[in-house]
């Protein structure tokens, strides 16, 4: 079989048709200039928006990397995990949008604690293994949310009851989307504060450089590997969850979120949340430019251009692939 | 060391057993509905995905296949002769299909076969001509009978053929500048440029053409160019999710421009996850999702037959896959019915000869130059209001 959109269609689409070529018929209207800013404000909000999901991703990237030394390529699973889970329970099940939301991320929670417990601790630190292993468990969790929530597409009701478009500066932009970026936004402030100002989150940076010395200071490295990865899975989820009333989600979404937390990631400087967190909405806003200037089809490449970049960058200048002293 | 050696030839040996015994798992599944009378019954032949990815449309285009066949026993069978059925689960998997088709034709006798449900028809396309056995194929891709194989036949409708009918509607409706938005989908892609020749011919103009990913989750930046370009109409050609975001997209936008939507919007998720945004959007699609509104009695009748037998003996909707399992039996019963004792040639020319029978999809009408069966009249324009589907323009009856 060759990859089919599944669900109940009318319709089957094979056949390797050639890709579309640029169809250059756009009009130039009559609206002028005036138009044209108003349709950047509308690329810059659509961009920012998805952009701050990304940015959450990314950044759970970046802690799993600070505390294990590995990338882990199942990180966009986990976001689809949590939100899939949510919107299954709101549509099929009739659980209040709250409640469902809880649950989503009790349950990526406790995915991590077994993923990192019972897949990653054994490995005793190898780092090769481990993000095979990370690769696996994406495939996993994928073919496992099809199983349990079937192959259909579920929609989170809005957070808030309100229907209506605000207007900014000629830009449309629907309350979720307010929210996401409020919410986002505060996550990451938070996580930023919990890295520099608690003594948990200072232990996690300090075994992080130094395992043995913190070992001695008497931090767990142990724990603090636990607490990073439920840390970074609930942030994931975090994004799926807040973009799902935007988007429909299905059990297929896992790798074009991680391919986009990655690469937000190393936009940042891998290891740098901070960076990742601009990282992700640099991607963003790149992308919908990219659709906007571009064919639309080339949206998606931006992403991986933007990996590749960078990676053949840290390999030409050879600095190390951590940024040091970064959050 | 003995015992070593021992050890693994015993492995060895239980991995062979194992394999051996794993390999014949997809034999097939002979499924005999009724034992066989005096006079030897027809052998029909199915090829489908029971289990895999594409097991979701498989399984009830098997049940209603095996529907189709218990209750032509039931009356009698045909001619005085029992239908026998051999499904095989192709596992969704492109390569299972040719041995499936070998095992039919040649082991089993099938003197047709129906299938596969949505793997590569194109390998066994070719047995069928070689082996002299007629292929009803539930596939919409053109290229299935254009390749002037005789042995071929088309239970669905073709794709071009919304196509023709969203374009005959745009004309109709005036709206002769239109945008398309569409995924980026083999699907996607064939109907953009099937849309750009099809609007040359009746001079149409398509103001913009914009893609989107099948798992994009916003798509205001592809209505916000195509909205500058001032299109009458939008066109929107994928599947289930992507039109739904693209309609609370445009909601959001206050876009004012009709929508008007492929066969990938003929699914219930539609009007689920678009929500409001849903109401007033067009879609071109097969009729028997609104039958009920039909004028037509007899074809009424047909959907209503079969979706109240399914619903009796699965306790589900059959859906869109399910109706064209029970109609490539009825395609094959009617074959069979018109060739009496004849196989091979014989049956392909009864099918041609078909000219109006009434299934669920449609009335199917094949010649020997048109195996495609059902043609642009099958097709309807449906719009959604108030989460539910309007029949838009009663087809004249024929």
């Amino acid at each position: 079989m060759r990859g089919r959109p599944e669900g109940v269609r009318e319709f089957g689409f094979r056949r390797a048709g050639p890709a579309i070529s640029t169809f250059d018929c756009y009009h130039k209207g009559a609206e002028g200039k005036r138009q044209g800013d108003l349709d950047v404000a509308q690329y810059l909000v659509t961009g920012f928006v998805l952009g701050c999901s990304y940015a959450l991703v990314g950044v759970g990237f970046t802690i799993i990397y600070k505390s294990y030394r590995i990338l882990n390529f199942a990180q966009g699973e986990f976001a689809m995990f949590a939100a899939l889970l949510a919107a299954w329970l709101v549509t099929i099940k009739g659980v209040s949008t709250a409640v469902a939301i809880a649950l989503g991320l009790l349950l990526v929670a406790g995915l991590a604690v077994v993923f990192e417990v019972g897949l990653l601790r054994p490995l005793k630190g190898r780092e090769g293994p481990a993000i095979i292993v990370t690769i696996a468990a994406g495939v996993l969790l994928t073919g496992v949310a099809g199983l349990v929530f079937g192959k259909d597409s579920y929609i989170l009701p809005a957070m808030l009851p309100c229907e209506h478009p605000i207007v900014v500066l000629g830009a449309t932009v629907v309350v979720q989307q307010v929210i996401v970026v409020l919410v986002a936004g505060v996550t990451l402030v938070l996580v930023a504060v919990f890295f520099s100002q608690t003594l948990i989150g200072k232990a996690m940076t300090a075994s992080v450089d130094d395992p043995g010395l913190a070992l001695l200071a008497g931090i767990s490295v142990r724990k603090i590997r636990l607490y990073s990865f439920v840390l970074s899975s609930i942030l994931t989820g975090l994004s799926g969850i807040l973009v799902a009333p935007l988007a429909a989600v299905s059990y297929r979404i896992g790798p074009t979120l991680t391919v986009k937390g990655f690469a937000a990631a190393i936009l940042g400087g891998i290891g740098n949340s901070t960076g990742a967190a601009y990282g992700g909405i640099v991607l963003g806003v790149a992308e919908a430019l990219a659709a906007a200037l571009l064919p639309s089809g080339y949206k998606d490449g931006v992403a991986f251009a933007i990996i590749l970049f960078v990676l053949l960058l840290r390999l030409f200048i050879t600095r190390p692939l951590v940024t040091e002293g970064g959050h | 060391m003995n015992r070593k050696v021992c050890f693994v030839f015993v492995a060895v040996l239980f991995l062979v057993l194992v394999g051996g015994a794993c390999g014949k798992r997809p034999s097939p599944t002979v499924e005999k509905p009724a034992a066989p009378e005096s006079k030897e019954p027809y052998r029909i032949g199915a090829i489908l995905s029971i289990t895999g990815p594409l097991g979701a449309l498989g399984t009830p285009q098997r049940n209603a296949a095996q529907l189709a066949v218990e209750v032509i026993n039931q009356q009698g069978g045909i001619n005085g002769r029992k239908v026998d059925l051999l499904v095989i689960d192709d596992e969704s998997d492109d390569t299972k299909v040719p041995s499936a088709m070998l095992k039919l034709v040649t082991e089993q006798k099938a003197m047709a076969v129906f299938g596969p449900t949505a793997a590569g028809p194109y390998p066994i396309m070719e047995m069928a001509r070689q082996y002299q056995v007629p292929l009803l194929v539930p596939q919409p891709e053109n290229d299935i009978t254009e390749v002037g194989n005789p042995w071929v036949f088309r239970v669905m409708v073709r794709d071009s053929r919304y196509i023709s009918k969203a374009i005959d509607y745009l004309k109709k409706q005036g709206w002769d500048r239109f945008a398309l938005l569409h995924d980026s989908t083999d699907y996607g892609n064939a109907a953009a440029e099937e849309f750009k020749v099809q609007a040359r011919q009746v001079g149409l103009t398509i103001s913009a053409i914009e893609k989107y990913e099948p798992t994009d989750q916003d798509m205001t930046v592809q209505l916000t160019k195509i909205k500058k370009t001032d299109p009458k109409a939008i066109v929107v050609w994928g599947t289930v999710p992507g039109p739904a975001i693209i309609a609370r997209n445009a909601k959001a936008l206050g876009l004012s421009q009709p929508f008007l939507g492929g066969s990938g919007i003929n699914n219930p998720k539609f009007i689920e996850l678009a929500g409001d945004a849903a109401n007033g959007w067009l879609y071109t699609g097969v009729g028997f999702s609104v039958a009920d509104q039909m004028a037509d009695r007899e074809y009424r009748e047909v959907v209503q037959d079969f979706s109240q037998r399914y619903q009796r003996k699965y306790g589900s909707d059959p859906g869109s896959f399910g109706a064209l399992g029970w109609d490539g039996m009825q395609i094959i019963f009617e074959g069979l019915r018109r060739a009496g004792e004849g196989k091979g040639d014989a049956l392909r020319d009864a099918i041609e000869q078909i000219d109006g029978l009434k299934g669920v999809f449609g009335t199917y009408r094949y010649s020997k130059s048109d195996h495609d069966g059902l043609g642009v009249e099958s097709v309807y324009i449906i719009k959604i209001e108030d989460g539910k589907r309007i029949l838009v323009e009663q087809p004249s009856l024929k």
